[in-house]
């Protein structure tokens, strides 16, 4: 058989004919919903005549950052194509930049300024003047203020909505910890000293060519970080061995060599046996660990604490230590313990800004005298060693590893993870041979309460192997080009002095159940319906708030619970020939008008300012957008940004290459890590209350209980989806040719319930329930359904998604770097006909 | 001899509907209506698997007109609307259709689609290249390898906006260039091949 002849088997004229035309979407053409009754105004009055392009970019949020060329004829958006100048790679685009072309003149824009009519939730107002919008909030705004401090108002804006000036111009709080994408994040990132709590230590996806080992585990790359995908299939074709772990058979596991499903909730379980396999089978990298971890420090046994040379708590004293090569390191006082940055509150003895390894050196065996040496003063320490001192016995992290390692033997994480020990043995023996990259992401076991534990593991896997700092190796998030490319170091709008938001105490997910002084709120982007579980408290908390206004290009669900809805203006339209300057895909950014503000809608800045102005502050804002992007630029600390004006980005193109882009972005290549040690500090002395000072497998909350799974047997992942950028396109008409929200289960699972593919199903638990249609779907594991999320009322069949998922924080939350996660996808539900 | 086409690099799809966008962009293709598509491989959900859980698999086929050489459309058209152009590209001259859609049954890869109603737009304009013709009621329409910009040598806007890097344009009749290339060293294979129609669009992998 030829190659030629393949086709004829793999595909038949009927497979076409089946799919015809718009209905190659699974259900056809969805009807869009909307709860505006507003008509679409068509047109514009200052329309131009000629055919011009201008340039802006797109989306922040999927990292995408697209700088796009927008073709304008008779002053409306007809085309947009990928923009930039030089290496290619950087002019991407997806389906949701073209999308646009429909999207922005779509029934789901606020045309107008609104004010609610009917209860809070019910969607009901009536269009007002601007004038009588802003007057009535910033009067709102005054009146809170003036009764219960500057504080009395919540503004929270994504990155989507620049609306930055917003929080600080009013003193307000902004909305604490986020509880979202912190998961796996929390775990990692203490030991990285890099992420910022998201987990966003890794190189760019490009350095993917140089690997061994690409394993990707839950992330799903090819869906979320599509305008850079190819980076991921260059990979494979240079002869990278892309291997995917993820419960579904998702599209980034469909385009890897291998797919290996998982168990939800359980890649803490693998990270934990594939440590335990390579320690017991020699295949660590043991100058690395010694040299550039925190394994052979040491750590006093009664306390779990890491020893270090001086601090408040003394167990030992110099005399113990007295030998020749302590005494050349110089000035040994106290060993103490505590110190780390990780430590917070908890210790009243910990310094405020937490000392340097330099400034406290922490302690390891020298391997060749056996003695305590501060660990930057010795080039060969135990890995593994204990040593008594006084009345204190010390370990070494290493050592209390190889303790709380020995349950999770492959046999045993096998059993957890439904991964076969063979290839969980294989697996690890591969990753650690490397060079190899360990591609983590936000939506997968980031989303469950024991994430932080995966993120720790993850850390210990990288740090006994030494995948990390060369070329081809790293951990954490690649999803993002913007992200993980090399970013423009751009300045800011200097505000006044006197502004600053408020502090936060509390976190939105907190509000509906602590005491606050929250009286207002005003929402840029979906915080109602999006970043809380189990949304339905919100909603009633939110009730009982004075004003609530949300500022959004698109009406939102959760704008359904908003006295005001004010239409912003969405990238493409401007009122001035400049809008805002990013950092891009390694590139500056800017965006240009492409049109005028459709309908009634007005810029950031605008809104921002006419706010400002009747409450008197407009002075601290920039008069103009011109004059903010050139301020941008110009307090830029790096004279090739501080030397650029908006007009000179603009002739070159609307977009300024990072010198030197074509150099694969690296981290930590010299080693020195931005820990308290400068190495991977992978022993967490703040978590030894929980016991999590080294990761200890800890089952998911809710899909692991039994009880509640006999009642409620399906595991609810939310996942990202190419269709969406979390809640944002749901409303865009071309894009509902290709994907309307359903839930999407296993066959068999689908035939227990007898569900068809096409039914609407009504999706189920304790905390509340929605509806959508099923389709039956080989890829998805049995035992779970999965949904793209941000599935809400305004598209579903009925109610939101987020009315079923899981809200429940877990004790260990605060003591995390970014406070708990929220676990959206550690949820139980049913599913039945509706 | 000029043979413009596209080869598609399956191993890089990730069945994004990208390419499926930018056509409708492009082309100012009305509501209901696709010029492109990316089917799930005999699967009747997008993004679907063939077989039982965990052993599947799904490969994603983008599906346009495949630009045959020996083109099925073209042979039945009965007013020569449907004609083979000089650098190989199947088109239709609109003036000449006359809605019969003999072309429509007889293309084995379902690749054209037919205006029943007047053209409607949910943006109330039109929208793409300002030289593609607005096609009325009543004809079929299909790919027509971004006519407008290739006669410019642009690339179709497909192969421009594709994310995978899966899609090449060329000239098959020159045996340098990329496509081509592709097509020899990859073994480039035609869909349908056993109907005989000869399409200058291939796929690999």
């Amino acid at each position: 058989m030829t190659d030629s002849s393949q086709p004829l088997n793999r595909i038949s004229r009927r497979s076409f004919l089946k799919a015809s035309g718009a209905a190659a979407g699974i259900l056809g053409i969805a009807g869009a919903s909307s709860v505006l009754s507003l008509a679409v105004e068509q047109g514009n009055a200052n329309a131009q005549p000629s055919e011009y392009i201008a340039r802006t970019y797109h989306q922040v949020h999927c990292g995408g950052m697209c700088s796009l060329a927008c073709t304008v004829r008779d002053g409306r958006l007809v085309k947009v194509q990928p923009n930039g100048v030089g290496n290619p790679d950087f002019q991407t685009i997806c389906l949701k930049g073209i999308s646009e072309v429909s999207h922005i003149y779509g029934t789901g824009r606020v045309q107008a300024p609104m004010k609610r009519t009917g209860a809070r939730g019910a969607g009901e107002f009536e269009r007002i003047s601007w004038d009588q919008a802003l007057d009535e909030i910033a009067a709102a705004i005054k009146e809170a203020q003036a009764a219960h401090g500057n504080d009395a108002v919540l503004v929270m804006t994504t990155d989507e909505a620049d609306f930055g000036f917003l929080a600080p111009m009013l003193g307000a709080q902004t909305g604490g910890m986020s509880g979202i994408d912190v998961g796996i994040g929390n775990g990692l990132d203490p030991a990285t000293g890099m992420g910022a709590g998201y987990a966003m230590s890794a190189p760019e996806a490009r350095d993917w060519q140089r690997s061994k080992l690409v394993l990707t585990v839950g992330s799903n790359y090819c869906e979320s970080s599509l305008p850079n995908v190819f980076t991921f299939l260059d990979a494979k074709e240079a002869g990278a061995h892309m291997v995917t772990v993820d419960p579904h058979y998702s599209t980034t596991a469909s385009k890897s060599d291998e797919w290996i499903p998982i168990e939800p909730g359980t890649d803490a379980a693998l990270f934990l046996g594939m440590t335990s396999y390579i320690l017991a089978n020699g295949l660590a990298d043991e100058e690395f660990m010694k040299l550039h971890t925190s394994l052979p420090f040491l750590v006093d046994q009664a306390s779990g604490q890491l020893a270090r040379h001086h601090g408040t708590t003394a167990i030992a004293t110099a005399a113990n230590f007295a030998t020749d090569s302590v005494a050349a390191a110089g000035e040994l006082g106290e060993i103490s313990v505590g110190g780390s940055p990780n430590e917070g509150a908890s210790d009243g003895a910990t310094p405020a800004v937490p000392e340097t390894g330099e400034e406290n050196p922490f302690y390891v065996i020298d391997a060749a005298t056996g003695v305590p040496m501060p660990y930057n003063s010795c080039d060969n320490p135990q890995l593994e060693g204990t040593i008594t001192i006084g009345n204190s016995s010390y370990a070494t992290a290493y050592s209390l590893l190889l303790d709380t390692q020995a349950p999770f033997t492959t046999q045993w994480a096998a059993e957890i993870t439904g991964i076969p020990q063979e290839r969980i043995e294989a697996l690890a023996k591969e990753y650690a041979e490397g060079p190899s990259a360990l591609a983590l992401g936000w939506g997968g076991n980031d989303k469950m309460t024991n994430a932080d534990i995966a993120g720790h593991a993850a850390a210990i896997l990288t740090a006994v192997t030494g995948n990390i700092g060369k070329p081809g190796a790293g951990v954490g998030v690649y999803v993002g080009p913007s992200y993980n490319g090399y970013s423009a170091p751009l300045g800011s709008w200097a505000l006044p002095e006197d502004w600053a938001v408020a502090s936060s105490t509390l976190s939105l997910y907190d509000m509906p159940f602590k005491q606050n002084n929250v009286h207002g709120a005003i929402f840029c982007g979906d915080f109602v319906a999006q970043h809380v579980a189990a949304m339905d408290n919100l909603t009633q908390w939110v009730d009982t708030l004075d004003f609530v206004v949300s500022i959004d290009p698109y009406f939102t669900e959760g704008a359904k619970w908003a006295d005001y809805v004010l239409p912003a203006t969405s990238r493409f339209e401007y009122d001035e020939p400049f809008g805002n300057v990013k950092s891009g895909y390694s590139q500056i950014v800017i965006q240009e008008k492409v049109i005028d503000p459709l309908f009634e809608a007005k810029t950031d800045l605008w809104i921002t300012r006419e706010i400002a102005k009747r409450l008197g502050l407009e002075a601290g804002l920039p008069a103009t957008a011109v004059e903010r992007c050139n301020a941008i630029l110009a307090s830029s600390a790096e004279e090739w940004v501080s030397s650029l004006t908006v007009e000179q980005i603009s002739e070159n193109g609307a977009v300024w290459p990072v010198p030197d882009r074509d150099t694969i972005r690296e981290v930590v290549p010299d080693l020195v890590f931005p820990t308290t040690s400068g190495r991977m500090d992978v022993y967490y002395d703040n978590l030894v209350e929980y016991g999590q000072e080294l990761p200890q497998w800890e089952a998911c909350t809710e899909i692991a209980d039994e009880a509640l799974r006999a009642q409620f047997p399906l595991q609810l992942s939310n996942v990202r989806t190419r269709f969406r950028i979390h809640n944002q396109f749901y409303d865009a008409d071309w894009l509902q040719l290709l994907y309307e929200p359903l839930i999407m289960i296993n066959p068999e699972d689908a035939s227990a319930r007898n569900l068809s593919t096409g039914d609407v199903v009504k999706v189920y638990n304790n905390r509340g329930s929605f509806q959508v249609k099923v389709a039956a779907n080989n890829a998805i594991r049995p035992g779970s359904a999965r949904i793209y999320e941000a599935a809400t009322a305004l598209h579903n069949v009925e109610g939101n998604l987020q009315s079923t998922t899981n809200d429940t924080l877990i004790q260990r939350g605060s003591a995390l770097m970014c406070g708990p996660v929220i676990p959206f996808s550690d949820t139980l539900v049913e599913i039945e006909k509706a | 001899m000029t043979r413009l086409a596209i080869a598609i690099n399956l191993d890089r799809c990730v069945g994004c509907h990208t390419c499926t966008m930018a056509c409708k962009m492009q082309n100012n293709v009305p509501e209901g209506l696709l010029w492109n598509r990316v089917l799930t491989t005999n699967c009747d959900v997008v993004d679907g698997a063939e077989g039982t859980y965990p052993n599947v698999s799904r490969v994603y086929t983008p599906i346009a007109c495949q630009h045959c050489q020996n083109a099925a459309c073209q042979r039945v058209c009965p007013t020569g609307a449907t004609y083979k152009d000089e650098k190989g590209r199947v088109e239709i001259d609109y003036e000449k259709c006359i809605g019969c859609r003999m072309c429509m049954a007889a293309c084995p890869y379902n690749a054209r689609v037919f205006n029943w109603q007047t053209p409607v737009r949910t943006t109330g304009a039109n929208y793409g290249d300002a030289a593609v013709p607005v096609r009325p009621k009543g004809v079929a329409e299909k790919c027509t390898l971004c006519k407008e910009r290739t006669d410019n040598g642009e690339e179709p806007m497909c192969v421009v906006c594709c994310p995978a890097h899966a899609r090449i344009f060329g000239d098959l009749d020159d045996p340098d260039s990329e496509v081509s290339r592709l097509v020899r060293e990859r073994h480039g294979y035609q869909m349908l091949e056993d109907m005989g129609t000869n399409p200058s669009v291939h796929y690999i992998g």
